[in-house]
């Protein structure tokens, strides 16, 4: 394939390829991590209900290692491309990991030993990551005229990140010095804002721009998915005001008003779907379809947590759901091919073949991870439901095989991403 | 008997020129309710839709000799009838994007569509021409996303000197691989 300088217009606009792999190469390792730590304390995650420990530290190696992890290196990757606008500054990129990677080990660190002065520091180099990546996104999203569905979504997720980092201070902040009235209640909009709000918006704005891309379909209604972002943006403000106040009636109105919106989206992107030329879309999709049905079961059990029904289930349940049914699923259902597929992209160089996306994707252990992670979903929720540590452990045992599957998919990626490299430098 | 405006789009077809951007030219200026007839070697559908969304009707006629006149009018109104099947007219299927046969291969214009449908419509007529037939596309921007997809079907991919602000690039089957 011969690509002369008509590239460089691109890719002087798409970063190299080691800061989005360093993002997604940290990712695989937090979920690793997180399955470990269920792993050995199985027996503390039926009946959790918040508070410092070993469970509080897996959801954030999940939720913050995996997920935000996840979203920083796609971000970073993919928005200037679709903007067509380069990000400010390299380095402020490579300083947002080296701010945020070191910041989720101390903070989980510190959850899971339950050391202040770790989950301090930890948490403000989380927050310094997150500012410095919102900071970037907001600069560059600034002047783009179109792509009002996505930049709607993003701008969304930019707000409530920042809502998230000042909820999340404060929690830690308390356990030092109790400044919180209702800590619970914050917790529970902390939860809320960062799943839902920071990335879920961040998600389903990019499933805009990447499930066309991945099935190759028609573009998204982009009417519908505007009003779509605008009712979930009005049914997460009212929960996270309800929480704050203790408001049980405007609870219940805005997770009703957060799911017409979720509706919406889930038509939009069946459409999207339905418009496809790709038959086969692979395991992947598996994992991406899983996670859109899990986005709104798990807002039902946080109505029924809420309504005092079992707590100790439906509590665990709601949150396991959210973070491993929903986000997890998702996030390593869009991974595993946008992986290869940016991989790919970057072995475009003149007088050279690309590596193949196909030959990116191995089959085995991208299987192996999807069987262990629906097996992970399906006994850890068992567990959870029948108050069995024995059930919870089987489920992340079989996670954290799945884990390995993915880890494995990646190395190889890596390894051939490399040896291309290495190859073309010798040319 | 009306003296029509005639645009003979055959000797800028047999040159290997997309006659696109010279037809939406040359008629820009026709006022309302003023017409044009266009003389092509095939029925140009993509470009007589491109040409509904200026207001302009148009109605096809295979001529004995074989090639196509399309009578076009300024009415507002955009229909495109006459419309005949796929087998008629001897280009391509419909990709959702102007498509023109040349002796060169069969160029495509996604210069102005918004992502992803200049990617969609570029493999729509990847999978559509007969093989040893390339494709010379006319874009706006460096279709970044479309390399691996390409490769993956076994295309290759030559940048060829454009217009200023076109990308154009020369595609090239190596081999027929289906899309995963």
């Amino acid at each position: 394939m011969i690509f002369g300088d008509f590239m460089m217009g691109a890719r002087s606009r798409l970063l190299g390829p080691s800061i989005p792999f360093r993002f997604f190469g940290a990712a695989v390792f937090f979920q690793f991590a997180a399955w470990v730590l269920i792993v050995v304390y199985a027996d503390e995650m039926p009946g959790f209900q918040g508070g410092p420990g070993e469970m509080l530290a897996a959801l954030h190696l999940v939720t913050l290692g995996v997920a935000v992890m996840t979203a920083m290196g796609a971000a970073f990757q993919i928005l200037p491309a679709v903007t067509k606008r380069p990000l400010r500054s390299v380095v402020a990129c490579k300083a947002t990991f080296w701010l945020f990677f070191p910041g989720v080990l101390a903070l989980t660190h510190g959850m899971g030993h339950q050391q202040l002065w770790a989950m301090e520091i930890g948490g403000g180099l989380v927050a310094c990551g997150i500012l410095l990546f919102a900071g970037l996104v907001a600069d560059n999203l600034r002047q783009v005229g179109d792509m009002k569905v996505v930049t709607d979504h993003l701008w969304v997720a930019l707000t409530c990140l920042l809502l998230l980092a000042v909820f999340g201070l404060s929690l830690v902040a308390d356990f030092d010095y109790g400044i919180l009235p209702d800590h619970l209640g914050v917790a529970l909009a902390h939860a809320v804002v960062a799943a839902y709000g920071f990335m879920g918006m961040l998600a389903l704005g990019f499933s805009f721009i990447l499930i066309p891309l991945f099935g190759l379909s028609a573009p998204a209604d982009e009417r519908n998915g505007r009003r779509a972002a605008w009712v979930i943006t009005g049914g997460l403000s009212l929960t996270v005001v309800a929480l704050l106040v203790g408001n049980s009636p405007l609870l219940f109105a805005g997770a009703a008003l957060g799911v017409a919106g979720l509706g919406l989206h889930l038509r939009v992107m069946a459409k999207v779907m339905k418009s496809r030329m790709r038959e086969a879309l692979g395991d992947s999709f598996v994992l991406i379809r899983l996670g859109w049905v899990l986005l709104p079961v798990s807002v039902g059990f946080g109505l029924t947590a809420a309504a005092g029904v079992a707590v100790d289930r439906t509590g665990p349940l709601f949150g396991f759901i959210l973070v491993f049914g929903w986000l997890l699923s998702f996030l390593m259902g869009v991974l595993q091919r946008i992986m290869p597929f940016l991989a790919s992209m970057h072995t475009v160089r003149p007088g050279a073949k690309p590596i193949l996306v196909s030959s990116l994707t191995p089959a085995r252990p991208l299987r192996v991870h999807m069987i262990g992670h629906l097996g992970a979903v399906l006994l850890v929720a068992v567990g959870l439901a029948c108050d069995s540590g024995l059930a919870v452990r089987l489920g992340a045992f079989s996670g954290l095989i799945g884990s390995l599957g993915f880890a494995t998919f990646f190395a190889n990626m890596i390894w051939k991403l490399w040896r291309h490299h290495t190859k073309g430098r010798k040319c | 008997m009306t003296d029509y405006d005639v645009f003979d789009l055959r000797p800028l077809i047999a040159g290997g020129i997309d006659p696109l951007q010279r037809v939406v030219e040359h008629v820009r200026p026709i006022a309302a309710g003023g017409d044009v007839v266009l003389v092509a070697p095939f029925n140009p559908l993509p470009l007589r839709r491109v040409l509904a969304q200026l207001g302009f009707s148009s109605t096809a006629d295979r001529q004995e000799d074989g090639h196509w006149r399309i009578l076009c009018q300024r009415d507002g109104e955009g229909d495109v009838s006459g419309t005949p099947t796929a087998e008629d007219c001897k280009g391509p299927v419909d990709v959702g994007a102007p498509v023109v046969r040349a002796v060169d291969g069969v160029h495509i214009d996604v210069r102005a569509m918004t992502a992803p449908r200049p990617m969609l419509a570029i493999l729509r007529l990847c999978a559509t021409v007969a093989d040893g037939e390339d494709i010379i596309v006319h874009h706006d921007r460096d279709p970044i996303y479309l390399y691996p997809e390409l490769a993956e079907l076994g295309w290759e991919v030559e940048p060829l000197a454009g217009d200023a602000g076109e990308v154009r690039l020369r595609l090239h089957r190596e081999a027929r691989r289906d899309l995963r």
